[in-house]
């Protein structure tokens, strides 16, 4: 009964064309990037406007159904993975840009709004949005601002939270909040950016006032092939120690870059167990100046090969084959866990070395690329899951590389968050009295604990894993586990 | 006005927590750089409850634990001087890029965690919520708290040293901070440029803002001077230089630094289409006015014989808030997300023992 009235009050709400209660059409709901879980939600609802929004979440709050946000599903940490029993909102349609302001150097956008598309808006004018996780074509603002996304460029911009001036939130309990503004400048706590990277578990973003940033008038992209990891890790600890602070420092291993060889053509060195992407960026003039020290690093590194962007067009290359390299490898192997652990830089060599070896000991082939600028390693677990055990061998290889970063001083996650994947690790970054300090924080704002519940925080019930294969848009090439 | 309360030298975490657990109410101090007076004793505190306001002075909670130039990071207990920070890392070709605030007058990292005071070069790369990575704290209950951590990324957890960002202590008590901090730029460059009024002024900071020059800072002080910062390669800041000024058509003299922010400023965020509305209207009273972080921050000294009150509700007229330093109170006119931060200080801080959010 109880069931029946809170559907009812929902269809009240959505309109019939914009609501799923049943069949098939659930299916595309129940799983996201993490492949390995899926559970399929009682309804999924497509609000259009804020407002509609808040109506759900209402509701939700009333009847006590748990309620998890999602953008375009391409979570990696199963952070938008659905709840048994409660409903989707799913926030794709609301992809309005509310405002472009130059002057201000701001958008105001709805959550639905694509990160690529931000970007887009704001090139006219000489703008962009910085955080580039690798799914920014589909990605959407809302779960960049819930999971606190990273990309590429992270060492100097940093995270979205970085870039993040401005929410309109709607809490668990339907209450309305505006938090920060439209200024660089705040007063108060950073109420913000305790938003950020809260994995939905506060509520939702219904409008996100972000900071654009000035194009960079000039870059200089190399690509550097070395005979062993070690030495491509050596020369980005250099590059740090001479005082440069390039956009970009990418690493890749032999495996990732022949999967991403095969799959475009990036001109990686031939011979090289390991390159390096590194990115100057900034006026033309002071690229200019500072191109000389690091080609003095470079000719120094025992590099096999160095090749300069030639133009443009050479260095999309090179990024099109690093940001390829996660989708590339699908094509070595049926599927694979991407994990996002972050390691000291001084600790890079060290950590490669032991995720060979856990790699050798399971029997599972793993494929590195990483962020090495900022220590953010994604080593990708190889496994098939339709042989019995390859998944729970793979999630275990999983768990010795996030407990090996612990050790080291650093963190689970870089950039993917929590989720449901890492949720159990949790308490070995901080105390008992930490999390229940972040418990209690949520408490008052989703006292029924139904935003996104079963993520970030250990126990509860988990959903069962399951091999699902490659994400339909990572077949298709359109998204990647980054 | 004299101190109502006794004044406590931790030394420790544990000392902190001590204190909380058996303070009635707990007001914290560093370099006392942007002190705010603690109110008189309340009914609240003298009626409902025995014990005295304590004062915990934080100069002995001092000293850089961890710095490891080649992770751009480094750990600091909260009393820590800033200028013992900002030479250490000065030392390794390292800095904070948001201009950290009084470091000559003795302000420490704690203090500017707490009142998220940020200089012109903010700007640039962000401010002290940009660079904050970890926080420990004492929270409200004598409870010793972490958030955050030691690598400069991280995506783990709720982000208590975001939070901590701007709470002036009545969160929590800081004990420990640590930074990401960036290579010092080898040579910096200061031009500016008279504009004639402060609308021409907006107009040309916007343009320097939104354009590929790469400022480090740029700063409006009324009517109508606009000076900007540029930070890098030496050899290259004449050209760049050059390039702006071709790009823009207009010319720079080379004027020195910006004046120092004064310690009794008051910060008002805002948005450049603000600045001749605000202006305008501070410009009869007397107030001496500046244009920070290429107009996102309007840091004013309001005239001493006037009230406060009368700023506050000129500022809550415009839907502006602002953060007074060494004034008697804290934050003035309007307030966003005050239900919102009310529900985190319950959570925190339940028997509201740090000071009230008001």
């Amino acid at each position: 009964m109880r069931c029946v009235t809170f559907l009812s009050r929902l269809a009240s709400l959505i309109p019939h064309a914009r609501m799923i209660a049943g069949g098939a059409g659930l299916a595309a709901y129940q799983s996201d990037g993490l492949t390995a879980f899926a559970v399929r939600p009682r309804a999924v609802v497509l609000p259009d406007t804020a407002d509609e929004v808040i109506d759900v979440v209402r509701l939700c709050h009333e009847h006590g159904v748990p309620f998890v946000a999602r953008g375009s599903g391409t979570s990696l940490s199963g952070g938008s993975v659905p709840v048994e029993d409660g409903i989707v909102i799913g926030l794709n349609r609301m992809d309005r840009i509310l405002r472009l302001d130059p002057d201000s150097r701001i958008a105001v956008v709805e959550p639905g709004v694509t990160n690529l598309a931000v970007t887009k808006a704001a090139a006219p004018h000489g703008l962009h949005y910085a955080p580039d996780p690798s799914s920014q074509q589909v990605c959407t603002i809302g779960g960049n601002v819930a999971f606190n996304s990273g990309g590429a460029h992270c060492l100097k911009y940093g995270m979205t939270t970085n870039h993040v001036l401005g929410l309109k939130v709607v809490l668990a309990d339907g209450s309305v909040h505006e938090l920060g503004g439209a200024s660089l400048e705040s007063s108060g706590p950073d109420l913000t950016g305790l938003f950020c990277g809260s994995e939905g578990l506060f509520g939702i973003a219904l409008e996100i006032t972000l900071r654009l940033l000035p194009k960079a008038a000039c870059f200089h992209t190399v690509l550097a092939g070395y005979d062993t990891l070690q030495k491509a890790g050596d020369t980005v600890a250099a590059v740090v120690a001479s005082g440069l602070l390039p956009g970009a420092m990418e690493i890749m291993d032999r495996l990732a870059m022949d999967a991403a060889e095969a799959a475009v053509s990036a001109e990686f060195p031939p011979g090289s167990e390991a390159c390096l992407i590194v990115e100057l960026e900034g006026t033309p003039e002071q690229v200019a100046a500072e191109r000389p020290a690091l080609q003095k690093i470079l000719d120094c590194s025992g590099a096999i090969q160095i090749r300069i962007a030639r133009d443009a067009v050479d260095r999309m290359r090179i990024w099109k084959g690093r940001k390829s390299a996660f989708s590339a490898v699908g094509r070595l192997s049926p599927d694979f866990i991407v994990q996002d652990g972050v390691v000291p830089r001084r600790a890079l060599g060290e950590a490669l070395r032991r995720i060979g070896e856990s790699s050798k000991r399971h029997g599972l082939r793993v494929a590195n690329v990483f962020h090495a600028g900022d220590g953010n390693l994604h080593p990708l677990i190889l496994y098939d899951g339709r042989i019995a055990g390859e998944l729970e061998k793979a999630e275990e290889l999983a768990g010795e590389i996030l407990v090996m970063c612990i050790e080291m001083g650093g963190s689970i996650t870089g950039e993917h968050g929590v989720g449901l994947e890492k949720k159990a690790f949790l308490p070995r970054m901080f105390g008992a009295d930490d999390i229940e300090a972040m418990q209690r924080v949520r408490r008052l704002f989703d006292p029924k604990e139904i935003a996104n519940p079963g993520k970030m925080f250990p126990g509860g019930d988990a959903p069962a894993m399951q091999w699902r294969g490659l994400h339909p848009l990572e077949a298709a090439g359109v998204i990647s586990r980054e | 006005m004299s101190e109502p309360c006794s004044a406590f030298s931790v030394k420790s975490a544990d000392d902190v927590s001590q204190a909380v657990r058996e303070g009635a109410c707990v007001l914290v101090r560093g370099g006392a750089t942007k002190w705010c007076e603690p109110p008189a004793p309340t009914s609240e505190w003298s009626a409902g409850r025995r014990l005295a306001p304590l004062l915990l002075d934080t100069r002995q909670l001092s000293g850089i634990t961890e710095y490891e130039p080649d992770e751009y990071t480094f750990t600091a207990r909260a009393g820590t001087p800033l200028k013992e920070i900002i030479e250490t890392l000065g030392r390794e070709g390292q800095h904070l890029p948001f201009d950290p605030l009084f470091a000559d007058e003795g302000a420490t990292i704690g203090g500017t965690v707490a009142t998220a005071m940020n200089g012109p070069a903010r700007l640039r790369y962000g401010g002290v919520r940009d660079f904050i990575i970890g926080a420990r704290f004492v929270d409200g209950e004598g409870r010793q708290l972490h958030g955050g951590g030691k690598v400069v990324k991280n995506a783990a957890g709720f982000d208590f040293p975001k939070l901590m960002t701007g709470s002036f202590g009545r969160l929590g008590v800081l004990t420990e901070v640590t930074f990401k901090v960036f290579p010092k730029p080898e040579a910096r460059m200061t031009v500016a440029h008279d504009a004639g009024d402060l609308r021409e002024a907006v107009d040309l900071v916007c343009r320097i803002a939104r354009g590929p020059f790469d400022a480090e800072f740029i700063e409006l002080l009324p009517p109508g001077r606009v000076i900007v910062g540029i930070a890098g390669h030496a050899a290259a800041l004449r050209p760049r230089h050059d390039a702006m000024r071709v790009a823009l058509g207009i010319a720079f003299d080379e004027s020195g630094i910006p004046p120092a922010i004064s310690r009794r400023s008051i910060k008002v965020p805002l948005v450049p289409s603000f600045v001749s509305i605000l202006d305008a209207k501070l410009a009869s009273t007397g107030t001496v006015r500046r244009y920070s972080v290429a107009c996102n921050a309007a840091s004013i000294e309001w005239p001493q014989d006037k009230s406060l009150s009368e700023l506050d509700a000129l500022l809550a007229s415009m839907q502006l808030g602002g953060v007074a330093l060494n004034s008697g109170r804290i934050w003035l006119g309007s307030r966003t997300g005050l239900d919102f931060l009310q529900r985190v200080k319950t959570a925190l801080d339940p028997q509201n023992k740090l000071g009230a959010l008001t």
